[in-house]
């Protein structure tokens, strides 16, 4: 018979996977299937699509190590994105809740018992997210990069660990960093307050992840030759740190590979190409530290605030979350007076509001248009050249 | 032996639950009443270790709960007033993971849950999962939860809550026959018919205090009243409650 642990960290997994948020009425099976087709075959299609240029074209490894440095830093940005929005689609089943306390508390099991069943869950949940996540790509755009150059089976299996490791890693830092602001708020906040607050969170952070997840495009092009100029770098975005750690571990790969089937016509360009690679190699190793040390400091803070937070389970009561009475009514009250007269539609007006401000699920939706929205605007306003419109008026 | 001795819950300095005592015996059956929000659960809470008291302790033959907490929840079966449950599980599977993490032989779990299940009439929908289930179906699950591991002491928190007039029935009996085995048991209700005909002992909480504690009919003989609902309307109810209804019926007749 399996000890109590295993037994709830079976159950605590299930439980992740069969979220009221993500699959309400979903057999278990069909939803892990899904779920896993959907994220496979996204990494899929983004890596055939990003591998294209790699595959056509003669063997430039200067050329191919400075541009292969915007897919990687797409592959990390995304990674970390995905896992951040993994962590706050599961949000409210992170931690022990009022339910497990109901149920579990007084069953003969330790406290000891069911915090570590829980977090190994979690850390099970989360584990196996991420390599659903990267594996794939790892192994393709890996294959993808050494199409046009020779290299051994050392280094194509070097090509293909590095990259396997720093997206799981960035895609740790992403669960790890959502799983952090959540748990110290709430040992900052205290139980009662964080419950307050804790919807309001989730979706800001949903809005920034999604956001964030529709501009990486973006942000990803001529991070080599641009972004990582050294008058230019910003030691200050993530993503970039592991694409340090990245270049650190494998970047000599195709970096040491001799120069000798480049053709003439491409000479100059991949020299200057090499020269740029090689001038980043100070702030690769720079970043490479920061995103070991921002690894261990999030899932540092994330153990802690956890560890704090779970050592006992919650109390079997669950405080209100409602609005303070007096405000609640006189929003009521604004919104009878002035958007919704009739009784009909203000019945339906207040159960949407209601509807939308406690259903989970509603919740990330309206979350995930708005981010939509929020990267739409965005791209869109880059591309408005506001000074030239005004002088074209004058 | 189960036994509450002064204990007091505050929440943000007002007591919810205040100097309550009171001793459950083997093969006693205590009846808990009192009207919404007057401490009933917080002290069944109290008694089952999910909620620490403010002061005073929870013994159990003797000893503070606290002390062993895990072995006084392997004599427990706690029947509580939610229907908390895992709704993506099925009635059998919640059933199975309660007697698992109990560590009861599985040979036995499945002997007894097959038994429960057809007993309580679920047994159709042993299989689908509890999101499903009407709420008598969850309280039946709860409750052969709660009689899995053949407990020494039984909590119920309002079990007949969502149940049918059948399963009443069978709850009434199963109760008493359980004290005839030898249990002791604590028996929260709203109900005064079941509490009555049930409980060999009545305690009556109001605002967080015991205001009677003793048989149901010495109270009836002691208050000179003719039934316990009687006693509690005496006990508990400060307004009239044909004038409150009255009340309500003119609020309900408000057009404007």
């Amino acid at each position: 018979m399996p000890d109590a642990t295993s037994l709830l960290a079976r159950h605590f997994f299930r439980r992740f996977i069969e979220n009221d948020l993500i699959s309400p009425d979903a057999d278990r099976h069909q939803t892990l299937a899904v779920a896993s087709a959907c994220i496979i075959s996204f990494g899929l299609v983004v890596t055939m699509l990003l591998a294209v240029k790699y595959l056509a074209g003669v063997p430039i490894p200067g050329q191919t190590a400075l541009i292969s440095l915007d897919d990687k830093f797409l592959y990390i940005g995304w990674s970390m994105l995905v896992m951040g929005l993994v962590a706050l689609a599961e949000w409210d089943a992170l931690a022990l809740d009022a339910r497990d306390a109901s149920i579990l508390g007084p069953l003969p099991i330790p406290g000891g018992v069911i915090f570590r069943a829980k977090a190994t869950a979690l850390l099970l949940f989360a584990g196996a997210c991420v390599v659903v996540l990267n594996m794939v790509p790892s192994i393709i755009f890996s294959s993808a990069l050494i199409t046009k150059v020779v290299v051994g089976p050392v280094a194509y299996l070097t090509l293909i660990g590095t990259h396997a490791f720093t997206t799981m890693a960035a895609g740790a830092f992403g669960f790890l960093s959502v799983l952090a602001i959540r748990e110290l708020l709430h040992a900052v906040l205290g139980t009662a307050r964080f419950r307050r607050v804790s919807a309001v969170l989730q979706a800001a952070l949903v809005v920034f992840c999604v956001t964030a997840l529709c501009l990486m495009p973006g942000l990803s092009n001529r991070i080599g030759r641009v972004q990582m100029a050294p008058e230019r770098i910003s030691y200050a975005m993530p993503p970039l740190w592991f694409l340090g750690l990245y270049e650190t571990s494998a970047g000599h790969v195709l970096d040491d590979l001799p120069r000798t089937g480049v053709p003439r016509r491409l000479l100059a360009a991949e020299t200057r190409a090499t020269e740029i690679y090689r001038s980043r190699r100070a702030a690769f190793h720079q970043l490479a530290r920061i995103a070991i040390g921002a690894l261990a400091l999030v899932a540092l803070i994330a153990g802690a605030a956890y560890s704090v937070n779970n050592r006992r389970l919650p109390s079997p009561i669950s405080p209100s979350q409602d609005l303070p009475h007096r405000l609640r009514r006189w929003l009521m009250g604004v919104s009878e007076r002035w958007i919704v007269r009739r009784p009909l539609t203000r019945a339906g007006f207040f159960f949407t509001l209601q509807t939308l401000s406690r259903s989970g699920a509603h919740r990330l939706t309206m979350a995930i248009a708005m981010a939509i929205g929020l990267a739409f605007t965005t791209v869109a306003l880059q591309g408005i050249n506001v000074q030239g419109a005004l002088k074209t008026r004058e | 032996m189960l036994e509450a001795n002064h204990l007091v819950k505050r929440f943000f300095g007002v007591a919810a639950v205040d100097e309550v005592t009171f001793v459950v015996r083997p093969g006693e059956i205590v009846g808990y009443l009192g009207p919404n929000g007057s401490g009933k659960t917080m002290t069944a809470r109290m008694l089952t270790g999910l909620l620490t008291p403010t002061s005073g302790i929870v013994t159990f033959n003797g000893r503070d709960i606290a002390a062993d907490m895990v072995g006084y929840h392997r004599r427990l079966g706690y029947v509580p007033e939610e229907p908390h449950l895992y709704p993506f599980l099925s009635g059998r599977e919640y059933l199975q993971l309660i007697g698992r993490l109990r560590e009861l032989p599985a040979a036995l779990v499945e002997k007894k849950i097959d038994a429960f299940l057809e007993l309580f009439g679920i047994r159709d929908a042993a299989e689908q999962s509890i999101s499903a289930y009407s709420k008598g179906m969850k309280q039946k699950v709860l409750i052969s939860a709660a009689l899995l591991h053949d407990p020494d002491v039984l909590i119920f928190d309002e079990p007949e809550s969502g149940l049918d007039v059948t399963a009443v029935l069978v709850l009434r009996n199963l109760v008493r026959m359980l004290a005839e085995r030898g249990k002791a048991i604590l028996y929260s209700s709203h109900i005064m018919e079941i509490v009555e005909k049930v409980c060999t002992r009545v305690i009556i909480l109001h605002r967080g205090r015991i205001v009677a504690d003793d048989s149901a009919e010495r109270l009836r003989e002691l208050r000179s009243q003719r039934s316990l609902e009687q006693v509690f309307s005496e006990l508990v109810l400060r307004s009239d409650p044909e004038k409150t209804a009255r009340d309500i019926a003119d609020m309900a007749a408000l057009h404007a």
